[in-house]
């Protein structure tokens, strides 16, 4: 989004979705996805909950939440 | 000419360095840490001083009482409310600690103060930067403190109050009140007579230096001077300062700061006047010593003067210095390994004692030594003039000892290449911080390892060519014999340049001159330099040693020079912002019966080399160097590498590839590789 | 995967490109080629900030096709490093890499795209070799000025991005070597002393151009390969290094907080700012959900701050002496909520005084891993700039300005296993030079009546924190000053392995001038409150005392002879202080750090004498400390044994 109104709540929080499945590493059913920063920027994850092993890591958008506005070639 | 002598005192050594009817003699005597004199009036002894007319010093004893804090009890006197300053600082720290919430300022009151809280004492007073008082001197207030450090039993006092460098009357009085108090056998340093330049900080730990230089050196004075008297020696006795500029020695404890560390200067002195003799201004100093290698620049046969330098880290002295950057690369640096298997090389070092592996004084980690002996370029026969031998098994054992994948072949190459790179690289920062190409600039090796390192250094730093002078270990030593006789003062006064300014700033360097002269006495020749620290409008730091020159001051000739030296030291001036003059210096110097280099014989028959010896791990194959012993090298000898050139105390490697050529004054250059 | 020590020829030439001994070499050069260019700029650009504040940063980074590793970071701003990462990403991918050229310049200064605040202008150089897009090098500078509604940009009360003055995307300064008028004319119609900043960036693209040079130098040396798998050797080292740091410590699910008390608009709103890690085998994840959101003025920072502190903080605590590079964040997974007060968005989440966030979000990590760390935890700090601005005119009517000088710049740092912690720093994650008082005061119309420790106000423990710095700055001239102290509600100097929390700060006034003559400063029941906690009559700074907000007056107006005094934070403790050595609380009570009632109080420890008067003949009253010492090891072990019984 390029224009972000400031939250309405005092606090707030980063998503993390609930995903089916089961760790492959300890074998715990809590995998959730949501997004990172970490070495490379943003990530999407799928990680156990419980060992903290990443099922999935898919580069996430590069500015994170904030996408500038007049750049017709930045859709690329 | 009369005899000369030069005695530079190391953690180590004491190198003595005597010229008699032109000819240099040298000889290294034991340092004695508890009692150096002992080892300067040995060094006498061997020479014989009867004939000496002039006899020069350097000396670490005051520096090493600070670096381990075994210093005497001071007190500190400041303005009420600013005690603390001395445990502040300027209050940053060094990249080391950038990463470290750990780090604690050496000289603080949490690690190890130089003058503990409770002895540091405020006074009821307050002066302005105008030099007007806000809060009178309540002298009664002054007493009560006094009387405490009074039963505390401090042997000195070091006085500082904020603005005295522009108004010094309080401080004065205070030390007045101080003598009455103390009494006359406690040492008093007052910091407007110290120096009086702006900035608090600086000033009162200079205040604190120079009252401990005081107590630590007034007693060593004495027997130095009393025992070279019983030894017949009727000449005269200076110290060098931390410039190597040399001053009487009765003179030098009037202000006994300015001789903390003149060490690395008596070296760049040394490189000023080889590159003298041999037409060469433009030299890159790298003295290798056993912890570190230092780095003097010298551009146009001038040295960098700086008007302070740190102890340790932000224990800042005012005092002149000439520049050195180190680097902790040295012949006892010890090779270690990296948690992720790579070979490290420094800062640590295994100093004097154990010293390295192949010592056998009970080391047990590998050092840049170790390395030079593994690979042939040192002989284990024919170590410091054949007074000890290396033991070869020793280095092997403490190469094998690290905790790597490599072989031991690996390991000790590439601690070799580590090490040159450490000192390459500190050579190109130290080139690039002033603006200049080192491809302009002749590397000049000397120390205990430079011969034996800085050859194969020579092409990562680009420089043109490496000189190693005669004498290399002693080289430093032979710079007390290359300077002048000092008298200096220093004021801070802030002054925006312009012709308004030029009157007042024309009686306050008269006046300093005038003091100057009445302290100085009748000298012949004496020569007077004019200077100023100034900076750039908005600029926070300042410019040192900007020439004023001759005759009444002028504002514009001023502005001119600083603008010039602006652009020499740092490759870039903004000469349409205005100046600021900050601190003003005025130098007397008397000339000082000199050393002169003197021309060796011609070569005239082929050298031809003494032997042959195997290097390892310098190149891809083992290659078979030729050994050359340097006094049957006359001028003009030219040596090609892979070889060795042997004397008695250092050890000159030529890289394969390279030629070696002795030149008029027996100095031996080296050409980098085409 | 195998670790790199274990690594023989063949696997390392393999993985690598290079011999170990060329990727050892290679890792020194890339640092020395950094310090060789900062020294360049050090030494040519006039900006003071440079030089004395070390405001900016210089790095290499690999190609896109590497993932643009950055092996090395220079010696200079830690706020800057972790932003370096990936702000150079993001602004080659947002330029596109395909449209570079060698001799380009690209630049950008928007905190959104590439963190900090926007006066921080990062200028790129791509390195070709061979034709190929093989790297870059680049530097990250403090500007004197970006335009905007605030000369120099400092201010904590702008309401919109549109305040901060001129906003770069991405675009070419240089092009081919040669400048792109459009850009240039684009900065310098924009901003304050242009001229000053236009020969600064000149030499800045020399600094590029050298860094460049040496970069290729070795690229001609090594190879390509060679300098590019060394690239990300040195990133695999740091990467190895954190993940056995973080394997040495204790799994586990810790929790830490820290507050900024507020915005520049008024008190109504609090900013707490909280962290969730949770810490397997050498992984961990830092979670900075159920932080406050966005402030109302320039008061927030970027997620690639908040990026930042999160790495320095792990690298303070558990690499302090490795080199930092993009490969420490490896082990890593930061989860960063939008729009939060470290994590603000455009237009109304306006970004300038970054550093209050990340000095929060520091806290609230030292605090959460005070437990794993154990003997390494590290007591907490002064915690804020706390920058003091005032101005006015002069007699004469010249106006004069004073920033940095006059507040509470300096306070104490916290305990640690190596010893007490020192008094008078910055907050942790700056460094820079002080101003010497006698130059300040050469200059503006002030005198710093003390600068001085409070007694008793350094948290407690085994090795204590830093005492808080106590500094009364005497206001000659008439003036209006601006205050900005977010870090007063809480302790910042938390303490850790049983410390005790500093003492608190706050800033008091004395409107009218002390008489002719008069001492500094006495007590403080006639001053006005301005900030911090503190007692409602006495107003003696206390922890549970009354909150004052310092934002109540927009600009606190004074006449001459006005005193401000700044109380820093106390910091943090490290360890329980009934086991201090009593010589060393004697030692303490000798020199003014803790009174004599505090050394009972707060270390057990009864000193007899008057360290006043007679600070030597100071003794230990071995019975009754004992006495004192044993009645608190009953009472620990009593409300121990306590929980045990609910349990």
């Amino acid at each position: 989004m390029h224009s972000f109104s400031r939250p309405s709540t005092p606090t707030v929080d980063a998503p993390r979705e609930a995903r089916p499945g089961r760790c492959p590493e300890c074998g715990a059913e809590a995998i959730a996805a949501y997004r990172v920063m970490s070495e490379g920027g943003w990530w999407n994850v799928v990680k156990c909950q419980v060992c903290l092993h990443s099922i999935e890591r898919t580069p996430g958008p590069l500015l994170g939440a904030f996408t500038p506005l007049g750049a017709p070639s930045w859709e690329r | 000419m009369g005899t000369l002598i030069g005695v530079d005192v190391g953690g180590t050594f004491t190198d003595v360095v005597m010229v008699r009817d032109g000819e240099v003699h040298v000889t290294k005597v034991p340092s004695v840490p508890a009692h150096p004199e002992q080892a300067v009036l040995e060094g006498a002894r061997r020479c014989g001083v009867g004939d000496v007319a002039i006899f020069n010093h350097a000396s670490t004893k005051g520096l090493n009482a600070v670096l381990t804090r075994n210093i005497p009890k001071i007190g500190f006197l400041t303005t009420e409310g600013h005690r603390d300053m001395l445990d502040g600082g300027r209050a940053w720290r060094p990249w080391k600690g950038q990463l470290d919430p750990r780090w604690r300022r050496p000289f603080g009151d949490a690690a190890r103060p130089l003058v503990q809280r409770y002895l540091r004492r405020g006074a009821c007073e307050r002066i302005l930067a105008d030099g007007s008082v806000l809060i009178p001197l309540d002298e009664a207030q002054v007493r009560e403190e006094l009387d405490l450090l009074k039963r505390c039993h401090v042997e000195g006092i070091a006085i500082c109050l904020l603005n005295s460098y522009v108004n010094p009357a309080h401080e004065a009085r205070i030390a007045e009140l101080a003598r009455e108090v103390l009494g006359p056998d406690v040492v008093i340093s007052v910091s407007h007579e110290v120096g009086a330049r702006a900035k608090e900080y600086p000033r009162a730990a200079t205040t604190v230096i120079d009252a401990l230089m005081k107590l630590i050196y007034a007693d060593y004075a004495e027997k130095l001077s009393a025992g070279l008297a019983e030894q017949g020696f009727a000449g005269d006795l200076n110290f060098a300062d931390c410039t190597a500029a040399l001053i009487p020695w009765r003179e030098a404890l009037e202000a006994p700061h300015r001789i903390l560390f003149a060490g690395p200067a008596a070296g760049a002195a040394s490189c000023v006047t080889l590159g003298e003799a041999i037409g060469d201004g433009n030299l890159i100093g790298c003295d290798v010593g056993g912890t570190s290698t230092d780095i003097t620049m010298i551009v146009n046969g001038q040295p960098f003067i700086n008007d302070s330098f740190e102890i340790e880290w932000d224990l800042v002295v005012n005092a002149l210095a000439t520049e050195v950057s180190s680097v902790g690369a040295g012949g006892g640096s010890i090779v270690a390994v990296s948690p992720s298997g790579d070979i490290t090389v420094g800062p640590e070092s295994a100093g004097a004692v154990p010293g390295a592996a192949c010592y056998g004084r009970g080391g047990t980690r590998p050092t840049v030594t170790d390395a030079c002996l593994l690979m042939g370029i040192l002989d284990p026969k024919g170590f410091a003039d054949g007074q000890m031998e290396l033991d070869v098994a020793a280095s092997v054992r403490a190469f094998e000892s690290l905790d790597c994948a490599m072989s031991l072949e690996e390991r000790v190459a590439l601690a070799w290449r580590v090490a040159l790179n450490n000192i390459a690289e500190e050579v190109v920062n130290v080139a690039i911080r002033h603006g200049a190409d080192p491809r302009d600039f002749s590397l000049v090796a000397f120390g205990a390892g430079g011969p034996m390192l800085l050859a194969g250094a020579l092409e990562y730093t680009g420089a043109r060519r490496l000189i190693v002078p005669p004498h290399p270990g002693l080289f430093s030593a032979l710079g007390l014999l290359s300077t002048d006789l000092v008298f200096a003062e220093s004021r801070s006064a802030y002054h925006m340049l312009s012709p308004e300014a030029d009157g007042a700033i024309d009686a306050l360097l008269n006046e300093m001159e005038a003091a100057l002269r009445g302290r100085m006495g009748d000298m012949p020749g004496i020569r007077i330099q004019r200077s100023f620290d100034g900076r750039l409008a908005g600029q926070s730091w300042e410019t040192p040693f900007v020439e004023i020159g001759e005759g009444p001051v002028d504002a514009a000739r001023l502005t001119a020079a600083f603008h010039a030296e602006y652009g020499r030291r740092n490759g870039q001036s903004f000469p349409d912002i205005p100046v600021q003059g900050v601190s003003w210096r005025v130098q007397l110097i008397a000339p000082s019966t000199r050393f002169e280099w003197k021309e060796i014989p011609r070569q005239t028959a082929p050298a031809g080399p003494i032997g042959h010896r195997e290097l390892r791990h310098l190149t891809d194959r083992p290659v078979e160097a030729a050994i050359y012993e340097r006094a049957e090298l006359g001028q003009g000898a030219t040596v090609t590498g892979p070889a060795i050139i042997r004397e008695p105390l250092s050890t000159i490697l030529v890289i394969p590839g390279q030629t070696a050529r002795v030149g008029r004054f027996g100095e031996i250059v080296i050409e980098a590789r085409a | 995967m195998t670790s790199l020590r274990s690594l023989d020829d063949a696997a390392f030439r393999a993985r690598y490109g290079c011999t170990r001994f060329d990727a050892t070499v290679l890792g020194n050069r890339f640092a020395y080629i950094l310090e060789h260019f900062c020294s360049k700029l050090l030494a040519c650009a006039f900006s003071p900030v440079l030089r004395d504040f070390y405001d900016f940063a210089a790095t290499l980074t690999g190609p896109p096709e590497r993932g643009y590793p950055t092996p090395v970071v220079s010696k200079s701003f830690v706020a800057f490093t972790g932003t370096m990462t990936e702000s150079i990403r993001n602004t080659i991918e947002e330029y596109g890499p395909e449209r570079l050229t060698q001799g380009d310049v690209i630049i950008a200064n928007d905190p959104y795209r590439t963190g900090t605040h926007v006066n921080d202008m990062l200028f790129i150089r791509p390195v070709f070799h061979g034709g190929a897009l093989s790297g870059f090098v680049n530097l990250k500078c403090h500007q004197l000025d970006m335009g905007g509604s605030v000369p120099g940009g400092f201010s904590a009360t702008k309401t919109s991005s549109y305040e901060n003055g001129i906003v770069l995307s991405p675009r070419a300064l240089m092009k081919e070597g040669r400048p792109v008028d459009e850009t240039w004319t684009l900065i310098f119609d924009n901003v304050r002393f242009a001229e000053l900043l236009r020969r600064d960036m000149q030499t800045i693209i020399a600094c590029l151009d050298l860094g460049e040079r040496q970069l290729l130098e070795s690229m001609e040396r090594y190879g390509r390969d060679a300098v590019l798998g060394a690239m990300d050797y040195v990133c695999d080292a740091d990467a190895e290094r954190m993940a056995e740091a973080l394997a040495a410590m204790p799994d586990g699910d810790w929790t830490g907080e820290a507050l900024l008390d507020c915005d520049g608009v008024d008190a109504s709103e609090e900013y707490p700012l909280r962290c969730a890690i949770r810490k397997r085998g050498a992984r961990i994840e830092v979670d900075l959900s159920g932080s406050a959101r966005q402030a109302r003025t320039s008061i927030n920072g970027t997620y690639l701050d908040a990026k930042t502190i999160v790495g320095v903080v792990l690298k303070f605590l558990l690499d302090p002496h490795g080199a930092f590079t993009s490969g420490c964040y490896r082990p890593v997974d930061i989860i960063i909520p939008d729009g939060a007060v470290f994590s603000a968005l455009p237009p109304e989440g306006v970004v300038f005084a970054y550093g209050e966030s990340t000095n929060a979000l520091l806290a609230a990590m030292f605090s959460a891993l005070a437990e794993p760390l154990g003997r390494g935890a590290v007591g907490g700090d002064t915690g804020a700039p706390n920058i003091h601005s005032a101005f006015g005119a002069r007699p004469d009517g010249s106006p004069w300005v004073s920033i940095g000088v006059g507040g509470g710049e300096r306070g104490p740092w916290g305990g640690s296993s190596a010893g007490d912690g020192d008094s008078y720093s910055i907050f942790m994650s700056a460094n820079s030079i002080d101003t010497p008082i006698e130059a300040a005061e050469a200059d503006q119309p002030l005198a710093i009546m003390r600068r001085e420790y409070l007694a008793d106000s350094a948290g407690a423990g085994e090795n204590r924190g830093g005492a808080a710095v106590l500094k009364d700055t005497l206001w000659r001239e008439a003036a209006s000053h601006n205050l900005f102290t977010l870090r007063f509600k809480w302790p910042t100097g938390i303490g850790v392995r049983g410390g005790e929390d500093g003492g608190p700060g706050g800033v008091w006034l004395w409107r009218d001038p002390p008489g002719a003559g008069q001492r500094p400063r006495d007590g403080w029941a006639e001053a006005i409150g301005v900030a911090g906690r503190m007692d409602p009559v006495s107003h003696e700074p206390r922890p549970d005392g009354e909150w004052q907000y310092f934002g109540r007056e927009k600009l606190w107006r004074t006449e001459a002879g006005a005193t401000f005094r700044y109380l820093s934070n106390g910091g943090g403790g490290w360890g329980d202080p009934f086991a201090r050595d009593p010589e060393r609380v004697l030692a303490d009570v000798r020199n003014g750090y803790v009174s004599l009632a505090g050394a009972a109080r707060d270390y057990g420890v009864v000193i007899l004498g008057d360290p006043g008067r007679d600070p030597e003949g100071l003794t230990i009253e071995g019975a009754a400390t004992r006495a004192l010492r044993d009645r608190a090891d009953c009472a620990t072990q009593s409300a121990t044994a306590g929980g045990e019984d609910r349990a």
